[in-house]
């Protein structure tokens, strides 16, 4: 009750209400009356485990102020981490091909390797995210990515250590180390290579 | 939090703007120190490759392709002194390419230099490109790095030279030579492989580059088709 709102009368009634309550005498069975009604009274109810209380709190909608420069540098952080993702993993298989790219498939045979890699311009020589995929009933690794157009030069690396030219290339030159590179030329458009 | 969030995006942008060269260096230096912590290099050979890289970018030449044939130097687990021996060789053309790219009067672009520099790896001899560069007018130093191109997959193939110097010539002299025309080589391989003689590749070439027509007009004229000059099933596209 908001005892502001009582008008004087109201505060006098109440005040001396009370004290007849203190006259009164409850009876011999006030006790078990009371507790008789706390037994009829509906269980509270048992406090949630700690899962469903986490889970209650993640359910529950709530309104979030942020403001337009926080958002803008949300934005940010994300587009920075979706680039950085993409930029990390070159190599990894997609059902869609970025614009600008065209599909690629490298081949080798090279069925008593344990593991074998492409490596070129493409990927700044490294063999990580650019492993290719065995398989065991035609010894052949195989490894399907997108590039851009233009001519490129790459190796097999067998075994992360022996540098193997492509066979099936358009073109082997100096590597400028006494071996060979692989040139793999890209097209425009359709993806087909020259 | 709005200062916070001016913090942030601040923070960003600065990442950002700085991520090109610093990054890059700083990717050559973890490259060769886990290079010599994995005993590939030596510390003597890892000071070496470093310093034919800082010369090459005292003279001005384009850095990231000398980091990169450090990349595949170690990659390839090419010993130390060879790595070293190649940025050495590699410094030469690409100086030598500057400087020829440079005589018509504009400044080559570090792709230019790069690309040219390249095909002296390729193939292209340093007296076929002073003639080159030496045709009047002289050609703009991106057309000449694609005449380079052109010219060194053409040597790798062993396309006669008389054939190609007519076929260049002509490209330089109209202006009309586009970066298609560096897979030139490969429509060779087709065509020979067709039994068309160099002879007939390289009259129907020029025609069509005097015509103002690119590599696809030559497919044409050649009755070959993209598919036609396409490698074959279940190999690198």
């Amino acid at each position: 009750m908001n005892t502001e709102r009582l008008t004087e009368p109201s505060k006098d009634e109440l005040a001396s209400g009370l004290r007849r309550l203190g006259a009164m005498d409850p009876g011999p069975d006030f006790a078990a009356r009371v507790m008789g009604r706390i037994g009829t009274a509906a269980p509270l109810p048992a406090p949630k485990r700690r899962m469903a209380r986490v889970i209650g709190w993640l359910m529950e909608p709530r309104t979030i102020r942020v403001s337009p420069l926080g958002s803008l540098a949300a934005a940010a952080c994300l587009l920075l981490a979706l680039g950085l993702f993409l930029k990390i993993n070159p190599g990894a298989e997609s059902g869609r091909t970025p614009a600008g790219l065209s599909p690629v498939t490298f081949v080798l045979a090279a069925p008593s390797a344990r593991e074998v890699a492409v490596i070129g311009s493409f990927n700044g020589w490294k063999a990580a995210g650019w492993t290719m995929r065995n398989d065991p009933a035609t010894g052949l690794w195989t490894l399907t990515t997108a590039l851009p157009p233009g001519s490129h030069e790459y190796v097999f690396l067998v075994d992360g250590t022996t540098p193997v030219t492509d066979a099936a290339a358009a073109l082997n030159v100096d590597d400028g180390f006494g071996s060979r590179n692989s040139v793999l030329l890209v097209k425009n458009g359709d993806g087909t290579a020259l | 939090m709005a200062r916070l969030s001016s913090a942030i995006l601040a923070a960003l942008l600065l990442a950002a703007a700085c991520f090109g060269a610093p990054a890059l260096a700083s990717q050559l230096a973890g490259t060769l120190q886990r290079a010599q912590d994995e005993r590939r290099l030596t510390p003597e050979e890892a000071a070496g490759i470093v310093t034919e890289i800082n010369e090459a970018r005292e003279l001005g030449l384009p850095r990231q392709p000398f980091e990169a044939k450090v990349e595949e130097g170690l990659a390839k687990r090419v010993p130390g002194p060879a790595i070293i021996q190649a940025l050495e060789i590699m410094r030469g053309d690409y100086a030598f390419a500057r400087d020829v790219l440079a005589r018509g009067g504009t400044g080559p672009s570090p792709d230019d230099i790069a690309q040219t520099g390249e095909s002296l790896r390729l193939g292209l001899t340093r007296q076929q490109l002073t003639e080159m560069a030496a045709l009047e007018p002289p050609a703009p130093p991106a057309m000449l790095a694609i005449a380079a191109r052109t010219r060194a997959g053409l040597n790798a193939v062993g396309f006669p030279p008389s054939l190609s110097d007519g076929i260049l010539c002509t490209g330089l002299s109209a202006g009309l030579l586009t970066p298609g025309w560096e897979q030139l080589f490969r429509m060779v391989q087709r065509t020979r492989a067709s039994g068309v003689p160099d002879a007939a590749v390289a009259a129907a070439a020029a025609r069509v580059m005097a015509e103002g027509g690119g590599p696809g007009e030559l497919l044409q004229e050649l009755g070959l088709t993209g598919r036609d000059t396409r490698q074959a099933p279940g190999r690198s596209n």
